[in-house]
């Protein structure tokens, strides 16, 4: 099978607009590397370096925020080797509050073909981010998909994804999908079943995409539902659901492209990406080489952005600290919304783990003699992470977690 | 001669285990066992000098037992101890040898989140005969939630008429007009207004009851 059509293989699979243009969910960086490796094709210059900036702001409402505006900026470089790609991003996004996200990704991909209607893609990719004062957050992660051709307009393909996810702690996600594709004149069709795992998080997601390309624009399509989920309801966890998306990309000159996107996308648990619904612009100039933008570039970078408010809220627990009947006892009451086991430790503890008792839906509480002044604590769900409740503040530890600190009175 | 030498013999083992058990006492238990023995030294060496100086132990020793429960090294928990104990100290500097224990865990607080002995100085001299501990943990709240720590003082001082709940009601109040997305210098401005307006004899309504429901904030 020639090498061009291996090159348009892995490029539709992605859902890639073109090289770079449409973002697969395993990665953003991966898929513009791996598209980036089936856009040899098309290039006439093996070992391609392009780069590029983009600026533009977007009105978005996160799962469980209000509506905000925000700023972005972000630079994009890649090399297109003939088989293997590697894709670095950063960006910098500024919310309505104040707020800001600094960003950065790395991915590479490899493209093999094994036999004449059979190819393996190996990629793999990195990414960190920072929201505000916030502890950073990323992930690592790998993927081999092996896909099979039918004809040179259609095929389909197996992916499994897993690494490391990293928040509070770090934890392994599974991911698993399969896909098929085909391409009809300058009409482009996938659609993929896939399921991901990452500890308690658990969600099957469908989805479909349609891309029209011309010269002069592309108009992408995106629908997806989340018929399945198992999850402990946290803000940026998956929540079931339907969402739609729309980009169209219209080139101004030769360096220059307008972007306008708009829709909604759900939560991605493994990369800590939270759900929302938005519109956006951009404007993107091209420093070297000659890509177009990805239309949906906007969308990725707030999406990264929120991977930080994500992990700002993922740890909601919020505790309350009242008096009990009896004098010098308090009743320290955790909401959780969902597990299996609630501890608190804190001073008052001498800093061992004492379990709370479930009262009543998603409340958990504990009565214990507390003094009055200022208290340092600390909380876990399901034995997870000890992490800072809401309603305490959080004072970065002596010993490289933060702590709560409240002040019982 | 002959008895005060033989009282002298009976007497030295006597004293040498009485020393022994003093040394004893002046282990924290609850460290025995925990630590290497250089820092446990090192740090029992420390709450004899808290000891001292008048300083609570109490929180020295927590903080050790945090670091133990939290798998930290040896060499990080005798300096966080060290920390603590010098924050400890400025803040009994600024809050008076009368401070009590959790006055000055407050006062250590409020320093560790970037206030200054003279601002815990300041805040004393306004209130020479209320507790300290709520309005000092309340300025280390609002330092924290990004208010400068000028106007913090500031804030804090303003209200020094308030009550413990009113500071509590004036604190949750800022944070959640910031986590709503107002700057933490507006939040501080339209709720020192408010506490001001409000804060007038009879009336002690300032913010109270405003629950912990969760709302919605921008990013």
């Amino acid at each position: 099978m020639p090498r061009w059509v291996w090159a348009r293989v892995a490029r539709v699979a992605s859902g890639s607009r073109s090289p770079a243009r449409r973002v697969s969910r395993t990665s953003v960086c991966t898929a513009a590397a791996v598209a980036a490796v089936c856009g040899v094709a098309r290039s006439p210059v093996a070992g391609q370096v392009s780069g590029s900036l983009e600026v533009g702001a977007s009105i978005i409402e996160y799962d469980g925020f209000l509506v905000s505006g925000a700023a972005v900026i972000s630079p994009l470089f890649r090399f297109d080797g003939p088989t293997l790609s590697l894709g670095a991003q950063g960006n910098w996004t500024r919310f309505e509050s104040g707020n800001q996200v600094v960003q950065g990704t790395a991915a590479a991909a490899w493209l093999l073909t094994l036999r004449d209607r059979w190819g393996l893609e190996l990629s793999g990719s990195t990414g960190a981010s920072r929201y505000a004062d916030q502890p950073a957050t990323g992930h690592v992660l790998t993927r081999a998909r092996v896909h099979a051709l039918f004809d040179y307009r259609s095929g389909a393909w197996i992916a499994g994804t897993t690494g490391g996810s990293v928040g509070d702690s770090t934890q392994v996600p599974i991911e698993v999908a399969a896909g098929a594709w085909t391409v009809r004149n300058r009409l482009s069709l996938v659609g993929t079943v896939g399921g991901s795992w990452l500890g308690e998080s658990r969600h099957i997601d469908v989805r479909a995409a349609a891309r029209w390309t011309t010269p002069r624009w592309e108009l992408e399509a995106r629908a997806g539902i989340r018929p399945w989920i198992r999850s402990r309801g946290r803000v940026g966890e998956a929540l079931t659901g339907a969402w739609t998306e729309i980009s169209f990309l219209v080139a101004l000159g030769e360096r220059t492209s307008l972007t306008l996107s708009g829709g909604s996308y759900p939560s991605d648990p493994v990369r800590r990406v939270l759900g929302a619904k938005y519109v956006t612009a951009g404007f993107r100039v091209i420093a070297f080489g000659s890509e177009r933008s990805p239309t949906a570039l906007l969308t990725r970078e707030l999406r990264t952005a929120r991977d930080l408010v994500t992990e700002l809220d993922s740890n909601s627990p919020r505790i309350e600290i009242e008096p009990a009947a009896v004098e010098f006892e308090y009743a320290l009451r955790v909401h959780a919304a969902v597990a299996a086991s609630v501890e608190i430790m804190g001073d008052f503890t001498d800093w061992h783990a004492v379990p709370l008792e479930h009262v009543e839906e998603g409340i958990w509480e504990v009565v214990l003699p507390l003094t009055i002044g200022v208290h340092r604590l600390n909380v876990r769900l399901d034995g997870g992470a000890w992490v800072v409740p809401a309603g305490a503040r959080r004072e970065q530890g002596d010993f490289g977690n933060p702590v709560g600190v409240v002040v019982v009175r | 001669m002959m008895l005060r030498a033989r009282f002298c013999l009976l007497a030295t083992p006597f004293l040498t285990l009485m020393v022994m058990a003093t040394r004893l006492d002046a282990q924290e238990p609850r460290l025995a066992g925990r630590l290497p023995g250089p820092v446990l030294q090192r740090i029992d060496s420390l709450l004899d000098a808290a000891r001292r100086n008048g300083l609570p132990t109490e929180p020295l020793v927590d903080r050790a037992l945090e670091g133990l429960a939290k798998g930290a090294a040896p060499d990080r928990i005798e300096p966080a101890v060290l920390r603590l104990s010098d924050e400890l100290r400025l803040a009994r500097t600024a809050f008076g040898d009368a401070a009590t224990a959790a006055e000055l865990m407050a006062g250590a607080s409020a320093i560790r989140a970037g206030a200054t002995t003279e601002s815990l100085l300041r805040l004393r001299e306004s209130r020479p005969d209320q507790p300290l501990t709520v309005p000092a943990g309340v300025l280390a709240d609002l330092v924290a939630a990004g208010v400068d720590i000028q106007d913090g003082v500031t804030a804090v001082l303003a209200i020094v008429a308030a009550e413990d709940a009113d500071y509590v009601a004036f604190r949750r109040n800022v944070e959640r007009d910031i986590a709503l997305g107002a700057s933490p210098a507006a939040a501080l401005g339209v709720r020192l207004r408010g506490m001001t307006e409000v804060l007038v004899p009879g009336d002690a309504s300032v913010g109270v009851g405003s629950g912990g429901t969760r709302r919605k904030r921008k990013p």
